[in-house]
């Protein structure tokens, strides 16, 4: 038996907007006409259930009726950004054509191609205005395959929070839950549309706050550029299709910075430089369009800076909220995203790989595993230093945890540890301060502790043997739900 | 395909109705303007009248300037100087994006009004001068490009404002093209800056779009869009040569000649009047947005423009539209070695000899037989590439804020076939029908395992290093993948594989007399007593859900399976659109993985021992098989 439906009818750029609260799940359906849910255009007939606190909009060029199930916050709103954003893609599409042509002739470089910075406010719509760029530029038929580059520790992207991360896309993407807005990462189910498993470049900053480490964070966007650079070096000819970064709202916020060593916008610098960025979009706030004018929009850097309004449905999200989020995207990692949801697909018939997932709990010793945190932030009080050993410990500073310690012990429990590469472990050895550049393999949980073993039993997402590899650990901690 | 998408890049974009004030608010009534009560007789007063109506020009709006420009007629005998000093002042203090709009303005009404050019004469040097040093690169581009129709904007096909004038603002806005006034090369000394020759392209492609409009359906004409087209990219990516750009603006200067030849049998019936106002000289550059009622005027523009043009190319008389035709291939000066690369490329059609680049006419019949550009795809993507730059966009806030329906259409209308389970579109050709078919298949595959998945207990794959990513984190699509099948460092994966021939698994108590089997080799694995741990192992062994595999063969697996995620994508899709996907790198593979041609097929039998190296072994593991039902991974125990 159904639920009770309902329809709504969508004037030409209309957007139906709906918000769901915990455990809340909506059915949609386009009947007639067109409609897009950020920039995927939707096929008609086709139900698509959200759930997961999804806050949605389907917005319409042409006019449409959607069909709606279960009840939810919904309304129909009449005022939209969405030409703003379809003019941004049209730049964009632009200069991947000027790009493309440039390079079939063997004369283009990679400038031209859009390498665009986002910025803005927390909740201010720049995941979101990534994502429709991503979408329209894959509707081209025109094989293009932007980057995108999460910059944001906050938002998981395809994968967990606390990481910064870059990925290619090649078709559109639409996802019903909120958690990982492009997607997620691959399994080993066969998948096949790239968007049920993406193979990106991961780091981990391991704090939801880029505040947290903000020297960390340029370390890890300057790896993330080199590894980007050399990418395109290699492979110029997909340099093309261009890249979007978005990015934390602290770089657009950064007088709320503690007293690190860094300056008033150094990370969106970096950013342009490493990223060799050509476009800057700044969410609806002019003091700081004007202030990326003044700085990014000279001879020397040649940048275009332009404001876009705001949408009015952008959802603030509240604390409690990004923690449930927070919480499912780490249950995603390891057990799927769809793991909760398991039972109440109704009419979606699309196997989903993430519906359920397998991950592997085995034991390791103290000795097993090396695991280190990044920077001073400290573990241990003062009091607790040995005599004499000098307290100003550099930020980027790689310092071992002792999982025989007690005070670490606590710490430890329940953290989410990003286990590094293999090639981690000639770092290692030859110089350490380089750690913190290197890539994830994966994430872990240590979900006991076993003293008197000295054991620890971890959670990872298959099986591998851990055994001598190196893990780091942040602030991010492990829920059970 | 309508007319409207070869809409220029540039000016007289339509009117949307966001326009603040309706025209037809201030549009004088006919009989006695209502203005010109209270206004006619005392300059200040209309000096005000006419700065408060100069407000309306927030952007470029035809009807607007249209109707300023039949103000500014209209009180041309007392009022002159004031709309003179009123235009000049609001060029001055008007915010950077209004400037463009208010020089289109000034353009209309000394083109269209022959006395205020001498108003304008002394002042006209500064107020542009002072323009392009204050505005956004593109609104200067678009400055210099009205700056080039000014050359023959007089009668006469002289500078709209005297030669003296002319050469003072050339001289400052391409200060190197000094000696090159009017086009004339001198040999070996004079270069043209980028922008110029981007300027003198922008009006080139302007003209030739109208052209375009006017015979949409003269392929030799098209031609030489796409030749434009693609000279214009050339041009804008940096690291073409000062020669080189010499011998490209020769090249449009040729080219320019030629313009008219296509320009189709005669439409030049005269219809009625496009400008209600005086009688047009020239039509003002802010109007090149034909349409079809504005034919004849369009036709006097293009012609007499096609003439200066072709004057500049050549130390000839000017030539009119109706002789253009017989424009001698001898007349054509040299042809770039750019443009005879776009010509091997086939993007530019070889027309007849193939020393000319564009522009004989009349071979144009043969050519699409003889023309290597027979590929309809690759007409798909010029045609895409034209059709998204013709569109007229800045990167301004305030330019963002237009409608702009035809990149709508780009994105709903152009391709006519939509997938119903995910809605992605396709083209109605040989090339988007096959893309269709394999994304089908991708479907039908996803959606038919679906069953037999559901608790199968897969898992969150590991993500690749990053030295792999940079070679291998790429897109799943296309020939992109082919082109990019270039394996992994050899190093890096014999450094791997030797890790995995390292590991083991420790036998457990009352195992080690049983032999065990890989079940996806089905070979013996082998057993070894490691000192250090005093244990007996499995070597080159891992446990995972209670089976014991090879590493190796395991690792294999999963990489086969996700690299058949990729593959199955690259199967059969279809060839990249454009050139260089044909003159790709040599298709490797990487590591040994060889794709499934279909996913159901893969063959079961299929061995790998570890040992083997890496050699393209056939690996077609099914993943069905790296996850055995427990029944089926011991066939040869009990
Ligand atoms: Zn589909
Ligand atoms: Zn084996």
């Amino acid at each position: 038996m159904a639920p009770e439906s309902r329809e709504f009818a969508l004037s030409p750029q209309n957007e139906f907007r709906f918000e769901l609260d915990p455990g809340e799940t909506l059915s949609l359906k386009l009947l007639t006409g067109r409609a897009e849910l950020y920039g995927a255009e939707l096929p008609q007939e086709r139900t698509y259930t959200f759930a997961s606190e999804y806050k949605g909009a389907v917005f319409t060029w042409h006019g449409c009726t959607l069909e709606m199930r279960h009840a939810s916050t919904e309304y129909v709103a009449e005022e939209t950004p969405m030409v703003s954003y379809l003019n941004c893609h049209i730049a964009s599409e632009q200069m991947r054509v000027r790009s493309s042509i440039a390079r079939r002739h063997g004369i283009g470089n990679q400038t031209q191609a859009p390498r665009v910075l986002m910025l803005g406010a927390e909740n201010s719509g720049k995941t979101t205005l990534c994502k429709i760029l991503l979408n329209y530029a894959l509707r081209a038929g025109q094989s293009w395959s932007p980057l995108i580059i999460n910059l944001d520790p906050l938002d998981g992207a395809w994968t967990v929070p606390g990481t910064l991360s870059a990925s290619h896309f090649t078709s559109p993407v639409v996802v019903t839950s909120a958690d990982n807005p492009f997607g997620t990462t691959a399994t080993s189910a066969p998948g096949s549309l790239s968007f049920a498993g993406l193979l990106p470049l991961v780091f981990w900053f391991g704090h939801i706050d880029p505040k947290h480490n903000l020297d960390y964070m340029r370390r890890l966007i300057s790896a993330l550029g080199a590894k980007v650079d050399q990418h395109y070096q290699d492979y110029p000819e997909f340099s093309a299709s261009g890249i979007f970064i978005d990015t934390p709202a602290a770089f657009a916020n950064p007088n709320q910075s503690p007293g690190q060593s860094i300056e008033k916008y150094a990370l969106i610098g970096a950013c342009v430089e490493l990223f060799r960025v050509n476009t800057i979009i700044v969410m609806g706030n002019e003091k700081l369009t004007v202030e990326m004018q003044k700085r990014f929009a000279d001879s020397r850097h040649g940048v275009s800076v332009v404001k876009v309004p705001r949408s009015g449905g952008v959802v603030d999200i509240d604390a409690a909220c990004r923690r449930r989020s927070v919480a499912r995207q780490l249950r995603g990692y390891f057990y799927g995203a769809r793991h909760a949801l398991r039972g109440e697909r109704e009419e979606d018939s699309d196997f989903d790989p993430e519906a359920t997932l397998a991950p592997t709990s085995s034991v390791v010793s103290f000795d097993g595993l090396h695991i280190y945190r990044i920077g001073e932030e400290s573990l241990a009080p003062s009091s607790a230093l040995p005599i004499g050993a000098p307290r100003a410990i550099s930020t980027t500073q790689p310092i071992v945890v002792d999982p025989s310690s007690p005070m670490h012990q606590s710490r430890l429990l329940n953290g989410v540890l990003a286990l590094l590469g293999p090639s981690a472990l000639s770092v290692v050895q030859n110089d350490l301060s380089q750690l913190l550049e290197c890539s994830v393999a994966g994430f872990l949980v240590i979900t006991a502790i076993d003293q008197d073993q000295r054991t620890m039993t971890v959670l990872a997402p298959s099986a591998a043997s851990v055994e001598g590899r190196i893990a780091i650990l942040g602030s991010i901690e492990w829920v059970e739900g | 395909m309508t007319a409207a998408m070869y809409q220029h890049p540039g000016y007289g974009q339509p009117d949307y109705p966001q326009q603040r004030y309706p025209p037809q608010q201030f549009m004088p009534q006919p009989g006695v303007p209502l203005y010109a009560q209270y206004y006619a007789y005392d300059p200040a007063a209309f000096y005000a009248f006419y700065r408060d109506q100069l407000r309306q020009l927030v952007q470029n709006s035809r009807p607007v300037i249209q109707q300023l420009t039949q103000l500014a007629i209209e009180n041309l005998g007392l009022m002159g100087q004031v709309v003179t000093d009123s235009i000049a002042d609001y060029i001055r203090n008007a915010p950077v994006p209004v400037k463009l709009p208010a020089f289109y303005l000034l353009d209309s009404i000394t083109k269209n009004c022959n006395p205020y050019v001498s108003l304008f004469a002394p002042i006209v040097k500064d107020l542009f001068l002072q323009a392009t040093r204050t505005v956004d690169p593109q609104t200067r581009q678009k400055l210099c490009e009205m700056l080039v129709t000014w050359r023959n904007g007089g009668p006469n096909q002289t500078p709209l404002f005297g030669d003296k004038v002319q050469v003072a603002i050339e001289r400052e806005i391409w200060p190197e093209s000094d000696s090159n006034r009017y086009g004339r090369r001198r040999h070996g000394q004079s270069c043209p800056t980028q922008s110029q020759v981007l300027t003198e392209l922008e009006v080139l492609l302007a003209l030739k779009e109208k052209a375009v409009q006017d015979t949409p359906y003269d392929g030799e004409l098209r031609g030489q869009m796409d030749a434009l087209f693609q000279l214009r990219n050339m041009v804008q990516a940096s690291g073409v040569t000062p020669n080189e750009l010499a011998e490209i603006l020769t090249s449009v200067r040729s080219l320019a000649k030629s313009i008219g030849a296509p320009a189709a049998p005669p439409s030049h019936v005269p219809s009625a009047p496009a400008v209600p106002y005086g009688a047009p000289q020239q039509v003002p550059f802010f109007q090149s947005q034909p349409s079809t009622t504005r034919a004849s005027v369009m036709h006097s523009d293009l012609s007499a423009s096609l003439a200066s043009l072709a004057k500049l190319a050549a130390p000839q008389p000017a030539q009119s539209t109706a002789t253009t035709a017989a424009a001698a291939p001898s007349a054509i000066p040299d042809i770039s070695s750019l443009f005879k690369s776009l010509v091997a490329a086939g993007i530019v059609p070889s027309a007849g000899s193939g020393a000319a680049p564009a522009g004989v006419t009349s071979q144009g019949d043969q050519k699409s037989e003889t023309s290597p550009v027979t590929d309809s795809e690759l007409e798909e993507t010029l045609e895409y590439e034209r059709r998204v730059l013709a569109i007229d966009i800045k990167l301004t806030s305030a330019d963002l804020m237009k409608e702009r329906p035809e990149v709508i259409s780009l994105l709903y209308d152009r391709q006519t076939t939509q997938c119903k389970q995910c809605g992605l579109r396709f083209h109605d050709n040989a090339k988007g029908k096959k893309a269709f078919q394999d994304h089908l298949d991708q479907h039908f595959r996803q959606n038919n395992r679906t069953n037999q998945q559901m608790g199968r207990g897969y898992s969150r794959s590991w993500f690749i290093e990053a030295d792999d990513w940079v070679h291998d984190g790429l897109p799943d699509t296309g020939d992109r993948l082919h082109e990019h099948n270039v394996s992994r460092s050899d190093e890096v994966a014999a450094k791997k594989r030797k890790e995995l021939e390292r590991s083991f698994v420790v036998i457990p108590p009352g195992e080690d007399t049983k032999p065990r089997f890989c079940p996806i080799c089905k070979e013996q694995l082998k057993t070894e007593f490691l000192e250090d741990e005093e244990e007996w192992v499995w070597r080159n062994a891992v446990e995972h859900k209670s089976t014991i595999y090879h590493a190796t063969c395991r690792a294999d697996a999963l990489s086969a399976t996700l690299a058949n995620r990729l593959r199955t994508e690259t199967k059969g899709s279809s060839r990249a659109v454009t050139p260089e996907g044909r003159s790709g790198t040599p298709q490797l593979q990487v590591g040994n993985v060889k794709s499934e041609t279909n996913g159901s097929t893969a063959a079961a039998g299929a061995k790998r021992k570890a040992e083997d190296d890496d050699d393209a072994v056939d690996v077609h593991v099914k993943v069905e098989e790296v996850e055995p039902p427990l029944k089926k991974a011991r066939p040869s125990i009990n």
